[in-house]
């Protein structure tokens, strides 16, 4: 069963300087206990994706297709009744601990208060829960922690009790949007293996939205790269990084930096600028940075062609 | 059921814009007021009927659509339609030498204490302080007893009672742009301090501070028109809406109650007018700002 | 004649509580004409470092010397502000931060220009050299930076930042804000200016794998102290530090990381690090 079913999602914004769809003909699916990643530049709409998933659209977006959660319908449908199991099937947790946390209240609050407020839990068992996350989140002495202030605690340490406190009414998907790019890569390190563990204890499925393929790859079974709105790759995580099938993804994967053995001096790099949200766009979206261009890639539009281990959006790709 | 409501996606679609409209509506509304009076105030002489001095004790208190004088004629049968236009014009002067002068006092005290922080913003801050103490009229009030009535001196009365809103929101602002990235980049240039705050940070949060001159104009507008209607501002014969308030009670007490509203409603349709204006602007700076 | 020392350079905040330096005793130098890497993580005094050779704030103890001058604290006169300017000049990390949102790029390069003596009409036509030498044309220098890409703010900086004339250049975490398809790019620039210009940079990064392509040594820095120094290829294929090897093990590979050992945050250095925020 599918835990996230995402079934041709596009999105329109509003305003009249948007004149493409931020997500176009989006399909992905996660199943339990599955982590998906979504690996996208800016414009690619990867947030937008994110947010939607809760249901979250921006003022005035017009948007088709469907997503489901648990079975849930997110889209289309009385907004009050999927306002209220919304926490409870899905946590979210976002680049900026701080911003996600009020400064004047304690954590134990932070962590407690929404499930205690929602009837889910009593006062003594949120608080009991509390304290089992944050010590799944390996943070030293959480009795202590509850009673602490946001300002005492780094960026890392606050990270894990925001990821404890997504995760408190038990959610079946945990939504990661660029939740470790703040972060130093020491700390990233740390809570990616930290993800790791939670998703073996728990079985929650995870999307994790990220920039950094190479990241997504640590941690994730599956991949959907987005370009421009699109998903131009799509399948194990393993396979797309090994083999990637569509040139973006095997142009971005030679052009990031690694440390290597061989005296490298210059970057292969990809010319031009990743597509912008106000640019139209006709036919492929990476045609006019792509190296391997040709007259069919003009088509006014490109599809997905699927195989058994993977969907790739490119007319190089003989279905 | 799902049939009978509207798709969420496109529920909120429409909502949004027809929130945009409402309040594109009063905006612009607001705007084509200002910009009537303004055009009102500039052409009186070629659009005002008649002299607004000239007197007719034959003609007072005429009612509106009395032939020659389409708004009527007050106590002393001057023409109201021409005092109005006129009045445009002593209406607007003395707030526009209030606001302006308050911005030179007000933008000087709150940049200096922002950027040069320490003991001259501690003085600058109690200065500020204790010039919020002096609600405007009574100011203006002060200013008259001293130097006389007319329009300058409670202008200036204002504007000194006015300038530690401007100051405060100016050190407020200039303080958040300071720790911008932009600003210290400046400064490892070569740039000199007062250089930055002059050519960097002021045109900077110019916007802001225009928002708020247009909405304090607003009030600056009424208490002077109070001041007026006390007899301490601008004096008669002059054609000015407070005045014309003050003048016109008698023919209240005669049932000629057009010689009081058409002035009060000038007032309150200016006021509104620049309000709406200005707390658009600032709403529009709130909302580029979030994006 | 180095481009940049540090002697012994050490910073305290008078206010700062936790009994932590921001910087203790740390030395290092930049040889003229080559690229150092300081490598860090938050807290590490990186910030600081840059802060102290802009001249933004006085170390509290040591030698800092650009050029052959020593410098500390503010530059006091106009003179010795413009002469310092043209000694080092910094990058930073988010160019839609570091430039002014109503000028366009163009003015902002021309305004540089003609506080350090350029006149009028020069400065236009030398404005548009240096926009062409990072990449960018006419029709961008007319742009404000809020209508131009990550990539092109940055482009911008950059020429603005050259517009002084500097011999030495701090970059600031200066690729970290862009698009991975970007990054390359601008990286490739760093490389190209440096070769035609004779600059030095002083390239302040957490990414290690960044630091192999634009630095020719590096400097490793945790918490205030210096860990390890040496030529970038040999620090990243042989690191001494327990602190670099941990840092090139945490570096994602893309490849599925074990999770049994997964770290226990650690109380006592999170919360000094966030007392000196």
């Amino acid at each position: 069963m599918n835990v996230v079913e995402v079934e041709d999602f596009t999105m329109h914004l509003a305003g009249d300087e948007f004149r493409r769809p931020v997500l176009d003909g989006v399909s992905v699916q996660v199943r339990a206990g599955r982590c998906l990643g979504i690996v996208g530049e800016s414009g690619s709409g990867k947030s937008l994706l994110a947010k939607a998933l809760l249901g979250s659209t921006p003022a005035g977006a017009a948007t088709s297709g469907r997503i489901s959660i648990a079975g849930t319908e997110i889209h289309d449908v009385d907004r009050r009744a999927v306002a209220a199991v919304r926490s409870r099937i899905a946590g979210i947790v976002f680049q900026d601990p701080r911003s996600s946390v009020n400064p004047l209240h304690p954590i134990g609050d932070f962590l407690t208060e929404s499930v205690v407020r929602s009837g889910t839990l009593t006062r003594a068992a949120a608080r009991a829960r509390a304290i089992e996350l944050l010590e799944t989140m390996r943070l030293p002495d959480p009795e202590q922690l509850l009673r602490r202030y946001p300002d005492e605690l780094s960026g890392g340490m606050l990270q894990r009790v925001v990821i404890a406190a997504a995760m408190m009414p038990a959610p079946e998907v945990l939504i990661c949007d660029e939740a470790t790019t703040a972060l130093d890569v020491t700390t990233q390190a740390e809570i990616v293996q930290l993800l790791q563990r939670l998703q073996s204890e728990t079985g929650v499925a995870i999307v994790f939205v990220t920039h950094d393929l190479d990241l997504a790859g640590e941690l994730c079974d599956e991949l959907c790269v987005l370009y421009a709105g699109q998903v131009q790759e799509y399948g194990p995580a393993e396979r797309v990084l090994a083999s990637p099938r569509h040139p973006y993804t095997a142009a971005l994967l030679a052009s990031i930096p690694r440390v290597t053995d061989l005296p490298a001096r210059r970057l292969p790099v990809i010319p031009g600028v990743v597509l912008p949200l106000t640019a139209t766009a006709v036919g492929c979206r990476f045609a006019d940075r792509c190296s391997q261009v040709g007259p069919a890639c003009e088509l006014p539009s490109i599809p997905l062609v699927e195989s058994p281990e993977r969907a790739v959006r490119c007319v190089k790709e003989s279905a | 059921m799902a049939g009978l409501s509207m798709p969420s996606s496109l529920a909120a679609a429409s909502t949004g814009l027809r929130r945009r409209a409402r309040r594109n509506i009063s905006f612009d509304l607001s705007i084509g007021v200002l910009i009537a009076f303004a055009v009102a105030a500039i052409a009186a002489p070629v659009l005002a009927p008649h002299d607004p001095y000239s007197v007719d004790l034959g003609l007072t208190n005429a009612p509106p659509g009395t032939p020659g004088h389409p708004l009527g004629t007050d106590g002393s049968g001057r023409d109201l339609l021409s005092r109005l236009l006129f009045g445009a014009r002593t209406s607007v002067i003395g707030p526009t030498i209030a606001i302006t002068v308050s911005v030179v006092i007000g933008v000087t005290m709150g940049a200096a204490a922002a950027w040069c922080g320490g003991w001259i913003d501690a003085v600058l801050t109690r200065i500020t302080d204790f010039l919020f103490a002096f609600p405007g009229l009574l100011a203006a009030v002060f200013a008259v007893a001293l130097f006389g009535p007319g329009i300058v001196a409670p202008a200036v009365g204002i504007a000194i009672a006015y300038s530690p809103v401007i100051a405060r929101l100016t050190r407020s602002v200039v303080l958040g742009e300071q720790q911008k990235l932009y600003v210290v980049a400046d400064r490892t240039m070569g740039f000199s301090g007062v250089r930055t705050l002059v050519t960097t940070v002021l045109p900077n949060i110019a916007p802001i501070i225009v928002s708020q001159c247009i909405v304090s104009f607003g009030y600056a507008l009424v208490d002077l028109a109070a001041l007026s209607f006390l007899g301490l501002g601008v004096q008669a014969p002059e054609a000015d809406w407070g005045l014309m308030l003050n003048e016109s009670l008698p023919s209240l007490l005669l049932g000629a109650w057009w010689v009081m509203a058409f002035p009060a409603a000038c007032l309150v349709l200016v006021v509104v007018a620049i309000n709406t204006v200005g707390e658009g602007l600032l709403d529009r700076r709130g909302k580029k700002r979030k994006r | 004649m180095k481009a940049i020392e540090l002697i012994g350079v050490s910073k305290a905040y008078p206010h700062a509580t936790g009994g932590r330096a921001a910087l203790d005793d740390v030395s290092l130098a930049v040889e003229q004409g080559t690229s150092l890497g300081l490598i860090g993580e938050s807290g590490s005094g990186k910030t600081t470092i840059a802060k102290i050779l802009l001249g933004l704030e006085p170390a509290s103890g040591g030698e800092v010397v650009i050029a052959g001058h020593r410098i500390d604290g503010r530059p006091k006169g106009r003179r010795a502000r413009i002469e310092h300017a043209k000694r080092i000049q910094i990058v930073f990390q988010d160019p839609y931060l570091s430039l002014n949102p109503r000028l366009a790029v163009g003015d902002a390069i021309e305004r540089t220009l003609r506080l350090h003596g350029v006149e009028r009409s020069g400065a236009r036509r030398r404005a548009l050299e240096l926009l062409a030498q990072v990449g960018l044309g006419e029709r961008e220098g007319d742009a404000l930076p809020g209508m131009l890409s990550g990539g092109q703010r940055q482009r911008a900086a950059i020429a603005r930042a050259l517009a002084v004339g500097p011999r030495v250049l701090i970059l600031d975490e200066a690729v970290a804000a862009l698009d991975v398809s970007v990054q390359a790019q601008v990286l490739n620039l760093f490389n190209d200016l440096r070769e035609a210009e004779g600059l030095s940079y002083l390239f302040i990064t957490h990414n290690l794998a960044v630091v192999q392509y634009v630095t020719d040594e590096a400097v490793v820095l945790r918490q205030g102290r210096v860990v390890e120094h040496g030529p970038t290829r040999e620090l990243l294929a042989r690191p001494t530090s327990p602190y670099t090897i941990e840092l090139l093990d945490s570096i994602p590979r893309g490849i599925p990381r074990r999770h049994d050992d997964a770290a226990v945050a650690e109380p006592a250095a999170a919360l000094t690090e966030s007392t000196r925020s």
